[in-house]
């Protein structure tokens, strides 16, 4: 995308990459210093990825391979993700988690990973606890402040509390001399000469609007030694990859297949809020969206609403799932909104309802230079659903 | 001058992220599969020479409203600044305004009576934005009055391309689609 934007004149210009501003906010004025921090566990003895500080996805399970990292891990703490659904291959998820001796799911709404833990701490809504100081890079950069709106309900717990009584318990509790998060935060706002009153009331201050492009003054972001973009990389040279991308062509599926492709809907948050009885009304489920010319010239030709099964080139099925038969896809890809076909008995809304990605996405690719996980690469055929509709 | 009360829904900015859908039904507080608003999503042309217009829809409150006219027992009826209202005291659950409806505005509440957009009646008259308008996180809907050539709402009407659902059935909408 960078070199994209460098070929088409767009890098630090208005309307393509821009180079945005962050507010400075002091740090919780700690009396004693952070301990030394041990390297990163799950970097791999051997191999790995140069010029990637972690590998995310794939990486987790390798690194919970006994023998594969640099010290095996024993235990995960999983907080406010499903990796069931999240990562690919759920098979390999499943796998590492049976390495393990102990599990801790910290999440807001529960989902599949709960059910494959030990321990569950259930944290809070948002609404309903004290987070830290938000800065984000932004055009305007801006600090904003999480407050607790309502009391958290049942046994649920800020992560504040969470994070303190770990600490406690495994005796590091000089690391948190605060009472609560409201006072942690505003140890901040004083330590940082923030208007604390103002900032409570409207919740957001405004910092100073910055050049962010060359229209409005600003040198474009470049960090290269000479000051100059640089499509070339010597670096990457030097570790034996291509210097510039190559286009190596996409592997093909097997006849009669689909390449799957995955994405977002913009009423969900990825798969957690499926379960969400507002949210699901009008959008109760995913649809596999197949090309109208495609849908007509099937086997079994499908129309728009009908149910159908997809099973992948490795047999793994999901469904069934109402198909889309859409202009608005090319012929020989289907796509599916992620974060349906859950199974955990406790979604009592979204158990059962829509596709599952994750379970289609028995195979993933890694790119060799970051690491990366490609995850459109799996193919999938469509069936009737038959009797299951 | 008496108040006409609008609505600008800008197709070019909603992407159909159901907030407005989400807003109306907590606000005022509809059953389950109830629903006064909804986006309509309309795909022309075939692959790869398309267009795509996503609408925020609702109740239309035509000037000249069929729905009205066809109540037997005056149920549904025309309020303050021209919104179409059903009191629900009346209503019998006929259905007759469903069927003159040509937006599909209705529906019957599991109370037994037909339920429909209000503007947030309740919510103008506070000096609010209806609660589609207040959350929609793109700022596709304007309201107003369209009576106030000042106001947000005549402007963008006067200034945009504009155009009304089924203006052929003579009900003369007051929900206006910008593009």
């Amino acid at each position: 995308m960078a070199i994209l934007a460098a070929l088409l004149g767009s890098w630090g210009r208005r309307g393509g990459f821009l180079a945005t501003g962050k507010v400075s906010v002091a740090p919780y004025p700690l009396q004693a210093g952070f301990p030394k921090v041990r390297a990163v566990a799950d970097r791999p003895k051997q191999g790995g990825y140069p010029v990637a500080e972690e590998v995310l996805a794939s990486g987790l399970c390798d690194a919970t391979r006994p023998g594969f990292a640099a010290y095996d891990m024993k235990a995960w703490i999983v907080y406010g993700t499903n990796l069931i659904q999240s990562l690919p291959a759920p098979q390999e998820t499943v796998k590492a988690i049976q390495n393990l001796d102990f599990l801790v799911a910290i999440d807001v709404l529960p989902a599949e990973i709960c059910g494959w833990a030990d321990v569950v701490l259930p944290e809070a809504t948002y609404l309903e606890r004290d987070d830290d100081l938000a800065t984000p890079s932004y055009k305007t950069p801006f600090v904003a402040v999480r407050q607790a709106a309502v009391e958290p309900m049942y046994d649920s717990k800020p992560g504040w509390w969470i994070a303190k009584e770990l600490g406690h318990r495994v005796g590091l509790g000089e690391y948190f001399p605060w009472t609560d998060g409201r006072e942690f935060v505003d140890a901040r706002i004083r330590a940082s000469a923030l208007d604390g009153i103002e900032l409570r009331r409207k919740g957001v201050l405004l910092g100073k609007r910055i050049a962010t492009c060359e229209e409005e003054g600003a040198a474009p972001p470049i960090s290269t030694a000479d000051g100059r973009i640089q499509l070339h990389s010597a670096e990457l040279a030097k570790l034996g990859f291509d210097p510039i991308p190559s286009f190596y062509p996409p592997d093909e599926g097997p006849p009669g297949h689909f390449r799957l492709l995955m994405g977002r809907a913009p009423t969900h948050t990825f798969g957690r809020t499926t379960n969400n009885r507002l949210l699901a009304q009008p959008y109760p489920e995913n649809e596999v969206w197949i090309n109208a010319d495609v849908a007509r010239a099937l086997p079994t030709p499908v129309k728009d609403g009908d149910r159908v099964m997809l099973v992948n080139q490795d047999g793994a099925k999901a469904g069934p799932v109402r198909a889309k038969v859409t202009e608005r896809i090319r012929g020989d890809c289907v796509y599916l909104v992620h974060g349906w076909g859950h199974t955990a008995k406790g979604l009592h809304y979204a158990r059962g309802r829509g596709a599952s990605t994750s379970v289609l996405t028995t195979r993933y690719k890694v790119d060799p230079i970051m690491g990366g996980t490609g995850m459109n690469v799996n193919f999938v055929r469509v069936e009737p659903a038959g009797g299951a509709a | 001058m008496r108040k006409r009360y609008a609505m600008a829904v800008d197709t070019r900015r909603c992407v159909g992220c159901n907030a407005c859908v989400i807003s109306c039904k907590t606000e005022n507080a509809l059953p389950d599969g109830g629903f006064r608003d909804w986006i309509a999503t309309e795909v022309n042309g075939t692959f790869p020479g398309l267009s795509m217009e996503i609408r925020s829809e609702r109740c239309n409150h035509c000037s000249v409203a069929p729905c009205v006219d066809a109540c037997p027992t005056g149920a549904s009826h025309v309020q303050e600044g021209g919104v179409v209202m059903v009191n629900a005291q009346k209503c019998t659950g006929c259905k007759a305004c469903i069927t003159s409806c040509a937006y599909g505005a209705r529906y019957v509440h599991l109370g037994g009576y037909v339920d429909k957009c209000t503007f947030c009646l309740h919510r103008v008259n506070r000096e609010q934005q209806p609660a589609c308008v207040e959350v929609c996180p793109t700022r596709t809907l304007t309201f107003g009055d369209r009576n106030d050539p000042d106001s947000a709402v005549s402007r963008l009407i006067r200034s945009r391309k504009v155009k009304v659902l089924q203006p052929e059935t003579g009900n003369q909408p007051n929900v206006f689609f910008l593009s």
